[in-house]
């Protein structure tokens, strides 16, 4: 078999393929962007003073976090709602409705309000948020790459509006009619056009991967189980007030285990944690540059990409381990590793690239970029390695180790960015990150020495 | 050993076998100590009631999962360690098909067809035409029935002298159900493949396979030749008088509210069924291969 064949025949190949080169410049191009204007933003804002970092802040986060809530949480709760009409469950579809109205008026009107306590109109702080909770929900109903970008340009286009004291100047006017009318014309036909997807969703598993509601498999299974029971008369849905308030918050955390429910409590400590040290302008005195936040964001990219291709080595592990060519399990598991290790590498390089230009247009330290991309890239391959062995994820102790990192990573950059004794946070940094890549490479070698063969189900 | 012989030796190793297997999903047992074996040229219909574990038997035996306790062999090879060789003569089609799903049918054929050194170009490209499956479609853009039936084509286009189907009728329309059992029979027919397949349809159970076995609460039950069942499986029924005479071995026990009992017995080693069956207002009733599965499983 020649070379050309060879790696033609490889799985990786196959699995890799949806990483596209041209996707992934395009991906890290967008990534730059929008951490340069993030960056350029924030140190105009601490430059400016005060005034000017809260009207970001104002009109900024809680559309953030309108987005973020409505698309970790709200949208799914709102496939889930689709899904149990359909299934005829009167008692979750009266749970459900409510708590979709009090997630609305809790994230927009409320916060509107108190925007406009604060400054601006409420009629254009409602309609930024309204917006804002529409994109979240919408970004589930597209593919995955296609809201991807949509939530870079929006951001970017955002960042560009405060960047530009434009947003400021919107926020602090009434809405005219035409604009009124143009809006809750586009809020109406998102969320149309999202009903009609989500619909999809439910009746195909190719779009559900697609929109990334693959999580609802679960809970549907549940759900399978309930509606039999239901049906049947052999049991009745319970509607006690832990349950209401976890079924609201959809998949995975509807129908929820006391793990799903403190996984579910670690995301909003963690949405709030993150608004609140946003919202600082201020360490020790001194201003401080918010680009090493979007260095802590990098490690869950190199994630989030893992974890795709997890998925597609899952769906295909079956085909794959009863293939012949691929040798023995040692030779498969070496085959698989250097052909998935090629795109994902091409990644890691092109966000490395990315990074790169934006510290050298902001002049940061290098031993920063070091920490970062070694982070990076570390985690990246011990994720490869995890998903070439097929080892379950497990979302509680994975995140809870996050945001271990996370709390103890914080403070070090920041007092390594302007502490007088900068050895110190260097030292806690490189701490956290040997403890994490550790323990990982652990799990890895634990699930290495454990499977029989990496295509085999755990 | 002479390549004749060595050829008659290798045809004559058992293509699927079990012993003991075990395996749990969390609290669930799933099976409870499974023997199995396949003989060559045979065609066996698994069947039993939707979570009963029919994937999980399948997955394990081709050594796609690994089994909590005891051990499947492919051709006389552990299941968990399979040689090229092995994997040869092995074909596959799960129950959801998910894999390769962002290629056309034409590029995976293309694909797997290298991997395979019997594999019939000829035969996939005029059953796609005849099943009248768009060939540059990408798969993810298919429906179930087409995906599924790309997936067999895969599977019987490798030649294979094992074939494993996983459900293959669940999401076929009756004529591509009636073609798909056509070619299970032409392959074990003809070509002496040994076939397994998973189905809820009795049915096309009955039309094609040589033998089944049920699999209920992690047992496997009456595996044997499908033309034995209704020959060595009856209803017993006795009337209230006579409950306490029941045997107290049976498949499956049920009592009426009149009192009266109905039981699946199987018949002795002499060929004679239980003494209770001599007994005044009793009686044995024959049974079909559904009605058999129903009374089980009910």
């Amino acid at each position: 078999m020649n070379t050309l064949a060879r790696w033609y025949h490889a799985p990786a190949w196959l699995l890799g393929r949806w990483i596209a080169t041209p996707v992934i410049l395009l991906l890290a191009l967008t990534m730059a962007t929008f951490a340069g204007t993030l960056a350029d933003v924030f140190s105009l804002s601490a430059t400016t003073g005060v005034t000017a970092i809260m009207q970001v802040t104002l009109a900024g986060l809680p559309p953030l976090m309108a987005a973020a809530w409505w698309n970790l949480i709200g949208g799914r709760a709102l496939s889930l709602c689709f899904r149990v009409n359909r299934m005829r469950l009167p008692h979750l579809r009266a749970q459900l409705l409510p708590a979709l109205v009090a997630w609305a008026v809790l994230t927009v009107l409320l916060p509107a309000v108190a925007l406009a306590s604060h400054g601006g109109h409420w009629g254009m702080h409602l309609a930024l948020l309204l917006g804002a909770a529409a994109l979240g929900v919408l970004c589930i109903a597209l593919p995955r790459i296609v809201g991807l970008l949509l939530v870079a340009a929006c951001l970017c286009g955002g960042m560009w509006l405060a960047r530009t004291h434009t947003l400021a100047i919107l926020a602090s006017r009434a809405l005219l009619p035409w604009e009124w009318i143009t809006a809750m014309a586009l809020f109406a036909l998102t969320m149309v056009t999202c009903a009609r997807r989500l619909r999809r969703a439910m009746c195909s598993p190719h779009d559900a991967w697609l929109m990334r509601i693959d999580t609802l498999g679960d809970t549907c299974a549940q759900l399978d189980n309930l509606h039999a029971a239901s049906t049947s008369g052999s049991a009745k849905l319970k509607g006690g007030a832990w349950q209401r308030f976890a079924t609201a918050l959809g998949p995975p955390w509807a129908l929820p285990s006391v793990q799903a429910t403190t996984l579910q409590i670690g995301v909003l400590l963690l949405l709030t944690g993150t608004c609140v040290v946003m919202g600082m302008e201020h360490w020790h005195g001194k201003p401080i540059p918010r680009i090493e936040w979007l260095l802590m964001l990098l490690p869950l990219a190199g994630a989030q990409v893992a974890l795709m291709v997890r998925h597609r080595l899952v769906d295909a592990a079956a085909s794959l381990a009863l293939l012949p060519g691929l040798g023995s399990a040692a030779q498969c598991r070496q085959r698989i590793g250097l052909g998935l290790g090629r795109p994902l590498g091409l990644f890691a390089l092109y966000v490395l690239l990315a990074v790169l230009g934006v510290a050298f247009y902001q002049q940061l330290p290098w031993s920063w970029l070091v920490w970062a991309a070694l982070w990076t890239l570390s985690l990246l391959a011990l994720d490869i390695v995890a998903g070439v062995h097929a080892i379950r994820s497990q979302p509680l102790p994975e995140f809870l180790l996050c945001v271990l990192c996370f709390v103890i990573a914080l403070p070090a950059c920041l007092s390594l960015a302007h502490s007088e004794h900068p050895g110190i946070g260097m030292l806690e940094l490189w701490g956290v990150f040997t403890a994490l890549v550790g323990l990982y490479g652990w799990l890895v070698w634990r699930g290495w020495r454990r499977q029989p063969h990496p295509l085999l189900a755990a | 050993m002479n390549a004749t012989l060595r050829q008659t030796a290798s045809s004559m190793v058992e293509p699927l076998t079990a012993h003991g297997l075990v395996h749990c999903y969390e609290d669930s047992q799933v099976l409870r100590g499974i023997d199995l074996a396949l003989a060559p040229g045979s065609v066996l219909g698994l069947i039993g009631r939707n979570g009963a574990g029919k994937s999980t038997l399948i997955r394990i035996l081709l050594g796609l999962i690994q089994p909590q306790d005891g051990q499947a062999r492919v051709f006389g090879e552990p299941a968990l360690q399979l040689s090229d060789a092995a994997k040869e003569r092995i074909a596959y089609v799960p129950q959801q098909p998910e894999a390769l799903a962002w290629l056309t049918p034409l590029q995976m054929f293309d694909y797997l067809g290298r991997f395979y050194p019997r594999w019939d170009h000829a035969f996939a490209k005029a059953t796609l035409a005849r099943w009248q499956i768009q060939p540059n479609r990408v798969m993810a853009k298919l429906s179930p029935g087409e995906r599924q039936r790309v997936e067999l084509i895969r599977a019987l286009a490798s030649q294979p002298e094992l074939l494993v189907l996983d459900e293959p009728a669940a999401a076929l329309d009756p004529v591509a159900r009636r073609e798909l059992l056509r070619e299970i029979a032409l392959r074990a027919g003809e070509a002496g493949a040994t076939v397994l397949f998973s189905t809820h349809i009795v049915s096309d159970l009955e039309r094609v396979a040589s033998d089944v076995a049920f699999l209920h609460e992690g047992k496997l039950l009456l595996h044997c030749a499908v033309d034995d069942t209704k020959e060595r499986y009856a209803r017993l029924w006795l009337p209230a008088s006579q409950r306490a005479a029941a045997p107290t071995l049976s498949l499956s026990r049920r009592a009426h509210e009149d009192g009266s009992l109905s039981l699946i017995v199987e018949r002795n080693a002499r060929g004679a069924w239980p003494e209770a069956a001599q007994l005044p207002g009793a009686r044995i009733d024959a049974l079909g291969l559904e009605d058999l599965f129903v009374e089980i499983a009910e």
